[in-house]
């Protein structure tokens, strides 16, 4: 961690952190205000009418409880891509832009190893994901506490938001890691989100017909079990650690990628 | 202060990275002494700025060693870093700071709690500290990067084209600066396109073509190198043009009776030979460094290699 580098950084990611947060907390207290019974029959009867359609979305089953529901409805789609969108740009900025613009070069001439340096980069990124993930909870929690008191239980949403945060920094070690490691510009940009891209449209498809559906199991995202996780089930606890795990190698080799790599500045 | 306690403030030996086609540096060897200030003149792409950014860390060398203060400069990053300035030819600043948060920052990064330097040398170049990098002119902005390269006082100075966009006024200042630094031990490594800058700053001269460094000499002997330049007058455009014709050349369109003979290194010769012709006058200059530099600018051999 470099003090003064964390927390001009930081300032620069708050508003593109905070434009998502406030997006994904729209969906979020929609989302919930949807679950009403009455509405819930109407949804479930566009469901009955086009089920591939909300299969490939991530909502082939409304559930019975608001955590249930909620899962269904916002994790399985929402909470993967509006996240990714932020940790694009963030690792632009954090990464990618201080290389196009040549400002990486001011960054090494300063006393700090190149480790380091994108150590405090990626703690940014990881601290905008907690920031994000902790309005996100803070919000859901007081939106079905307010329209309906009881019906979510706290433990169970922290739980399953934690295992959505693995996934997050699943994805963002693969973007990190190919803005570290990859000698275009372009290629450092985009790489790791156009990889995430096609795990998340090949899941959408895994979910239009059952011919497609052994897709589901190839991606990483199958690892992510929510509903399991809150339910304490071993394997969808294996699947979310696993996730962040492999999030956190992707992070460590970007870095080591980046220090040992010629950076032609 | 050294690592080995003897190593030269900056040293390259052997240093070559061939980025194909011609590209890189190949064999390039450098020394610079504490308290001496190196020139490195070069044609664009002759592989000034390759062999910074190995000095800098930037880039591993393919072959050779690139020191700073006895450290390995790619694998002993940070400890070079402590002891270094940096001056990169392209101005990059962060366009978004003002130029005070930027210069904290680095400050910060570097842990430096004395600010007293960074505010002198704004004060010398006139920066408006306040001001946003990105809304500043080119000079302006080269300002920016000046402080940020010499406020920690640093024991070696990397200076990269250091006065690209700066006023003459400004260029004097600058000038006046690197004679202090040097004064105070710095070892400085200047890489210019401008002649009289390096004349005026540097103790040496390596000039540097496609890769190699063609030439290392002090500026004394630079200066006994140099030849003088006449500028004769012949009584008439007929006169002249039997001159011209008589060394080769076509003869000029129009009526100049005037000719500039450069690099004269035997006086008599010249004299004998005008002999001959109807001079009405004949001036005499120094040859200027760029004169003497030329032909290797143009590709031509070394005239000297130490």
């Amino acid at each position: 961690m470099i003090l003064p580098l964390f927390k001009h950084e930081l300032r620069s990611c708050l508003l593109p952190t905070s434009i998502i947060a406030a997006v994904v907390v729209l969906y979020a207290v929609v989302i919930i205000g949807m679950y009403d019974p009455e509405l819930g029959e109407s949804l479930a009867l566009m469901r009955d009418a086009m089920p591939e359609l909300f299969a490939a979305f991530g909502m082939a089953d409304q559930g019975t409880t608001l955590l249930e529901f909620v899962v269904n409805y916002l994790h399985g789609f929402l909470l993967v891509v509006l996240p990714l969108v932020l940790v694009a740009v963030l690792v632009s900025r954090l990464v990618v832009r201080h290389i196009e613009r040549g400002s990486i070069s001011y960054l090494l001439a300063q006393p700090v190893s190149r480790a380091r340096l994108m150590l405090s980069q990626a703690g940014v990124l990881a601290l905008c994901l907690v920031l994000l993930m902790a309005v996100l909870t803070a919000s859901e929690l007081a939106c079905a506490y307010a329209m309906f008191p009881g019906e979510l239980g706290a433990a169970d949403l922290v739980a399953v938001n934690v295992a959505t945060l693995c996934l997050w920094v699943f994805l963002s070690g693969a973007c990190w890691a190919g803005a570290c490691a990859l000698p275009g510009v372009t290629a450092a940009r985009w790489a790791g989100v156009a990889v995430c891209s096609l795990f998340v449209l090949v899941q959408m498809l895994s979910g239009v017909g059952d011919e497609l559906s052994w897709l589901g199991d190839i991606t990483p995202l199958a690892l992510l079990d929510p509903l399991g996780v809150a339910s304490g089930e071993a394997g969808a606890v294996a699947g979310a650690v696993a996730l962040a795990m492999s999030g956190v190698a992707l992070f460590a080799l970007g870095i080591a990628a980046f220090a040992r790599r010629d950076l032609s500045v | 202060m050294t690592a080995n306690g003897t190593a030269p403030a900056i040293s390259v030996r052997g240093l070559t990275k061939d980025y194909g086609r011609g590209r890189g540096v190949f064999d390039v060897s450098l020394e610079v002494a504490a308290g001496e200030v190196l020139g490195f003149l070069g044609p664009n792409g002759a592989g000034k700025t390759v062999t910074m950014r190995h000095l800098m860390g930037f880039v591993r060398p393919q072959k050779g060693t690139a020191e700073v203060l006895g450290y390995d400069c790619f694998r002993e990053r940070p400890s070079v870093q402590t002891h270094l300035g940096y001056l990169p030819g392209e101005s990059s600043c962060m366009r978004e700071m003002t130029a005070q948060s930027f210069l904290d920052l680095m400050a910060g990064m570097r842990g430096m709690r004395d600010r007293s330097r960074m505010l002198e040398l704004a004060d010398i170049f006139g920066l408006d500290l306040r001001a946003r990098i990105g809304g500043m002119s080119k000079g302006n902005r080269q300002k920016v990067a000046i402080v940020a390269a010499f406020m920690a006082r640093p024991d070696v100075l990397l200076l990269d084209e250091p006065t690209s966009g700066l006023d003459p006024l400004m260029q004097e200042r600058f000038l006046d600066l690197v004679e202090q630094e040097r004064a105070r031990g710095a070892a400085i490594l200047l890489s210019s396109h401008i002649f009289e800058e390096v004349g005026r700053a540097c103790d040496r001269v390596a000039f540097i073509r496609a890769g190699r460094v063609v030439m290392t000499c002090t500026m004394d002997e630079v200066r006994s190198m140099r030849g003088r330049g006449y500028t004769v007058e012949f009584s008439s455009a007929r006169e002249r043009s039997r001159w011209e014709l008589a060394h080769g050349d076509g003869p000029a369109e129009g009526e100049a009776r005037s000719v500039e003979i450069r690099d004269v290194r035997d006086v008599n010769a010249l004299i004998r030979e005008l002999s001959s012709y109807d001079v009405a006058a004949i001036t005499s200059r120094e040859q200027t460094l760029e004169e003497l530099f030329l032909h290797l600018y143009e590709g031509g051999e070394p005239s000297r290699h130490n």
